[in-house]
């Protein structure tokens, strides 16, 4: 497995704000969380102040087991626009949580395996280059 | 959408007459109002209207990279205005404000109405890749998912694993469109594109390679929008806006590049649309004679033809393939050369296009019977279509 630490990466910052700050605030307490709705059961992502299956207002942060399957995926092969990763080629995986909510991330652990969609994969959280992500693996290596 | 939807009034009563272009380059050199004011100009003359007679502007923007509606009546000397709208939209949006612009006019508001779209698109802002500063951008730029190219590809992948599609069905749209940009000076992508030389090309965000992508330059578009009554009189015929819808689906996102809670992403807005913009026109997809459809990557055609019922579930490449969408196929598609070649101006080339192929104006590459088309703006979760037809 490579050492994302050691990738050639510049990512900005996220410019979070008030509906996301307690999000990212557990993640970098290392837990990853979902906003699920406390009226229909709702479990999605990115975290908003309502929900949007029922309209819900009573919305609160649940644990993700960080387990999913793969929904879809991208590979980058050139970089565009400014201040954005330039260690290409690298892969974003659109995943399927347990939960019910679809989460975008970096493929930390690639392998010669060819992707296949429905494929398990796991979330992680990493610091790379001081910027606090989540990425998957995959199970099959 | 309700099915049972009343029917606009502004349809079969109101036309598009004239249209402008300024030339597409990579560096103009110019101010986008020069541009604009060019491009608008070029479209009152072409209408044969006189630029008293224009009494209102409409536009769109991203990214604040236009001007305003105001600036361009100041400079083209326009002498009052009753109708104003500079719309925050990106790809979605040109037959949209071709609907604000007829119902305007159909409601009285205005008598006739330039509509368009200025951009310094390659050498100012470049919109597929500067970051949107929306609420979901904290989601993408930190891991380096930072661009259109990147977002569609997400879907055109989706859509191969559900289907079957292939590299080589987003390629034949790419070479099909190739064939069209030869026989249009505008395009400025023309080089010949085979099969092979498609395949040999670098993956851009794989699945998508260069030719999948739209090429962005600076250029601006325009076109004037006034009742059917009007019209009738002018120099060229009219194209009758007899159908037209806007939808913006379901969980669509907190901005114009999230798609984190969008569910499908095999389908976007034309599948959405398709039941309320043939309810409208009166048509379905059996009596339309050509299509532009929006082609920010070529796998937004191959969306658009599924989506409107053209083809059924993962028939789209094989269409394409056919020959159905070259000049002389079934449906001819995207006959500038689309988005893809003609160059990015958010799609109002796209419905430029479909105006002049309407009004028999399209030279080498006018399709041999188009008495009606349609026209599509937008590539994912929400979008606007529009059918047009002779009077």
């Amino acid at each position: 497995m490579r050492d994302v630490n050691q990738e050639a990466t510049d990512a900005p910052a996220p410019i979070t704000d008030r509906d996301s700050d307690p999000w990212w605030e557990a993640l970098y307490a290392g837990q990853l969380k979902l906003p699920h709705c406390l009226d229909c059961g709702a479990t999605w992502f990115p975290p908003t102040p309502g929900c949007p299956e029922c309209g819900g207002i009573h919305v609160e942060l649940i644990a993700s087991t960080g387990r999913g399957h793969l929904y879809s995926w991208v590979v980058i092969n050139r970089a565009l626009g400014q201040n954005v990763p330039r260690d290409t080629p690298y892969t974003i995986v659109a995943v399927d949580t347990e939960e019910g909510a679809r989460m975008i991330g970096r493929l930390f652990a690639p392998s010669d395996q060819p992707m296949r969609a429905g494929e398990p994969l796991s979330a992680v959280i990493r610091s790379v280059r001081g910027q606090t992500v989540v990425g998957f693996e995959r199970a099959i290596s | 959408m309700t099915d049972d939807r009343r029917r606009a009034s502004f349809l079969g009563r109101t036309a598009l007459v004239g249209v402008g272009f300024t030339e597409f380059s990579r560096d103009s050199g110019r101010s986008v109002l020069s541009l604009a004011a060019e491009a608008c100009r070029r479209a009152i003359e072409d209408a044969g209207l006189p630029r008293s007679d224009i009494d209102g502007v409409v536009s769109f923007s991203v990214l604040d990279d236009s001007v305003a509606s105001q600036a361009v009546a100041t400079v083209l000397g326009l002498p009052e205005l009753t109708y104003v709208l500079d719309m925050n939209l990106g790809g979605q949006a040109p037959s949209f404000m071709v609907m604000q612009a007829a119902m305007a006019v159909d409601a009285g508001l205005a008598d006739a109405i330039v509509i368009f779209r200025a951009l310094n698109g390659r050498s100012g802002t470049r919109v597929g890749s500067t970051e949107f500063h929306g609420p979901a951008g904290q989601y993408r730029y930190p891991i380096g998912f930072s661009a259109y190219p990147q977002y569609i590809a997400m879907w055109a992948r989706r859509y191969m694993i559900e289907t079957g599609a292939t590299y080589e069905d987003l390629g034949a749209v790419a070479i099909a469109q190739r064939a069209y940009a030869q026989a249009n000076d505008r395009a400025v992508i023309r080089g010949a594109l085979t099969p092979e030389s498609y395949l040999a090309s670098p993956f851009v965000a794989d699945p998508f390679r260069g030719p999948d992508c739209t090429t962005e330059v600076d250029g601006a578009c325009a076109l004037v929008v006034t009742t059917l009554d009007r019209a009738r009189d002018l120099r060229h015929s009219p194209a009758v806006v007899r159908g037209a819808a806007y939808v913006l689906g379901n969980r669509s996102g907190l901005d114009i590049g999230d798609a984190l809670l969008w569910k499908d992403y095999s389908r976007n807005y034309t599948s959405l649309l398709a039941k309320a913009l043939w309810a409208s026109a009166g048509l379905g997809p059996t009596e339309i004679d050509f299509a532009e459809l929006y082609d920010c990557f070529s796998s937004t055609v191959l969306f658009g033809l599924e989506g409107l019922g053209f083809v059924g579930r993962g028939e789209a490449g094989g269409f394409v393939r056919a020959g159905n969408t070259a000049l002389g196929g079934r449906l001819p598609t995207n006959t500038n050369g689309g988005l893809l070649c003609e160059g990015y101006l958010h799609g109002m080339n796209t419905v430029a296009e479909a105006v002049l192929q309407i009004q028999g104006r399209s030279g080498e590459r006018q399709v041999p019977r188009a008495n009606s088309c349609v026209v599509t703006s937008g590539g994912m979760m929400d979008g606007s279509a529009l059918v047009l037809t002779r009077a």
